[in-house]
């Protein structure tokens, strides 16, 4: 295991994808920040904002990263040699949360650098609430890499990019939409706390979040139901 | 005989289409295996098997005397390198890089042996060049050094030549030859290419239509593709003793027939069968190639 991290993080880190992926990342942050400056509405950068263009982005970076693998042939080399299947599975598992925490971390510290620079009005923001909202983002957001992981695994190639893009944007669609629509159903809130986009409209740096234990925990069912979705689907997986 | 490789009425279906119907094979230790057979016949699916790809719907295989039901498989398949249809390189990486990604794969310490695997596979210069931007020969022997990480015992070459250019076939050819010879790599090899295999290979398997048609040495082949006198007699036992009294090489290869290798004198031949009482009913010159030898057992037909 520990030889496929080592392998599967050294290629991660040099891939260009990533730091494209983060770069923009940044750059959307900043330009969310300056849009807002006029309204001084520096709520929903760090949360929305961060629930909206992560999962697309982090996707991305998974999509092209296991697409390569399979395209290129390597997986087949990793399974010559003996490493199992979970164990590649968990490998990617891992530094695909790194790589979340590192489009995490960047994607946050744009908004409030760039919203401390330009001299945002940031009173309201109480840090209790915003570690506890942005926590939630992180989890949401790591929560989501494992259906890109299995999206991936179960395309091959790099169709999966457009794939997951779809897929966001249609969980993005259905939330916004639903939202509004569903307003006050429960069942519909219970579904919303599943996965990032759910949360767009619920999650406010100003406010201490709704019932955050139970967004979480349906959160880490859903991760967990994906990882494992993936592990059972590539361990009986013929491969070309 | 040690054998590297065996396997036993290994079967694959895929939905309503058998790939391999009861393979079964063995791959002595040391040999260059050649694995013939037609596109389709199911020589990559085999491979795939093999390699942990895939899994088999029915049957079994060793590698290195370990079943692949056996937990111990993953240890025997580190004992393996394989190319398996296209060379598996990361094309955005340097020769070096793709190395270094494969020696960290295996958990190899350094990276000391990189030099020395890209002289042997003659790409020591290539030097920031991506693999992307390689020829088909430079990739399949960069495919070949990705394999060769880690001083595998057993090598798997899926169609090693297809697609090169005669330069890139030659140095392909040379390299399986010092690898086997120099290094004592078993190497299994699948191909359509008979020729090509006919100068490399020490045994071989004939695959058609997903099953192992027939496995032989390199003399078995050879003397079955000997250029020979085939004659058909009536009385086999007394046609032997008239060819070693004449003390002429020969070869019984059936109920009634006997390969003569040389050039007797019909004449005397014919009198000496008469005088044991045997008849010559018919009287032919053989010659076969590998080819010739692989349609005659797989038939001319194809399978598309």
């Amino acid at each position: 295991m520990s030889k496929l991290l080592n392998a599967d993080m050294s290629r991660i880190l040099k891939a260009k994808s990533l730091y494209y992926g983060m770069i923009i990342t940044a750059l959307l942050s900043v330009i969310f920040v300056l849009l807002n400056k006029e309204d001084n509405a520096f709520t929903s950068i760090p949360e929305g904002g961060a629930l909206l263009i992560l999962p697309i982005f982090i996707g991305a970076v998974i999509a092209l990263n296991i697409s390569t693998e399979f395209t290129s042939g390597a997986i087949r080399n990793k399974l010559i040699i003996g490493h199992s299947r979970v164990n590649i599975i968990l490998s990617w598992a891992i530094c695909f949360t790194l790589v979340t925490i590192l489009f995490f971390a960047v994607y946050e510290t744009a908004a409030f650098v760039s919203a401390s620079l330009l001299s945002y009005d940031l009173s309201a923001v109480h840090g209790d609430n915003v570690v506890k909202n942005l926590l939630l983002v992180f989890i949401l957001v790591l929560s989501n890499i494992f259906m890109s992981m299995l999206v991936c695994v179960i395309i091959e190639d790099v169709r999966s990019v457009a794939v997951m893009f779809l897929i966001q944007f249609s969980l993005m669609l259905f939330s916004t939409l639903g939202y509004e629509a569903l307003a006050g159903n429960e069942t519909a809130e219970l579904i919303f706390r599943f996965f990032p986009q759910g949360q767009l409209e619920s999650l406010s740096v100003l406010t201490a979040p709704d019932k955050p234990l139970l967004t979480v925990v349906c959160a880490v069912i859903s991760g967990a139901a994906m990882l494992i979705l993936t592990i059972v689907y590539f361990r009986k997986h013929d491969m070309k | 005989m040690d054998y590297v490789l065996k396997t036993n009425a290994l079967c694959k279906q895929y939905k309503d289409f058998k790939a391999l119907s009861g393979v079964t094979m063995s791959v002595p230790k040391g040999s260059v295996y050649g694995f013939v057979g037609r596109n389709g016949a199911g020589k990559t699916t085999l491979i795939r098997l093999i390699c942990g790809m895939q899994f088999p719907t029915d049957g079994e295989f060793e590698i290195y005397g370990v079943k692949n039901t056996d937990a111990a498989i993953s240890d025997s398949r580190k004992r393996i390198g394989a190319v398996v249809e296209t060379p598996s390189l990361f094309p955005e990486m340097t020769a070096q890089d793709n190395l270094k990604y494969q020696y960290r794969l295996l958990g190899l310490p350094s990276f000391e042996g990189i030099t020395e695997l890209l002289k042997l596979v003659g790409l020591e210069n290539t030097g920031k060049k991506k693999a992307k931007d390689f020829s088909l020969g430079m990739r399949q022997r960069l495919g070949i050094a990705v394999a060769l990480c880690g001083n595998p015992d057993f090598l798997i070459l899926d169609e090693p030549i297809n697609g090169l250019d005669p330069q890139g076939i030659i140095e392909i050819r040379e390299l399986i030859l010092k690898l086997n010879r120099e290094r004592n790599i078993t190497v299994l090899i699948s191909s359509h290419i008979l020729d090509e295999l006919a100068r490399l290979a020490t045994h071989y398997g004939f695959i058609d239509k997903g099953s192992i048609v027939r496995e032989m040495s390199a003399e078995d082949l050879e003397a079955a593709c000997r250029k020979c006198i085939r004659v058909t007699v009536t009385d086999t036992s007394a046609a032997v003793r008239a060819l070693d009294d004449m003390k002429l090489e020969y070869r019984v290869i059936g109920d009634n027939y006997i390969d003569i290798y040389a050039k007797p004198n019909i004449s005397k031949l014919s009198a000496a069968l008469e005088k044991e009482n045997c008849e010559i009913l018919s009287c032919t010159e053989h010659d076969e190639t590998l080819e010739g030898f692989f349609i005659s057992l797989v038939g001319g037909g194809s399978d598309e």
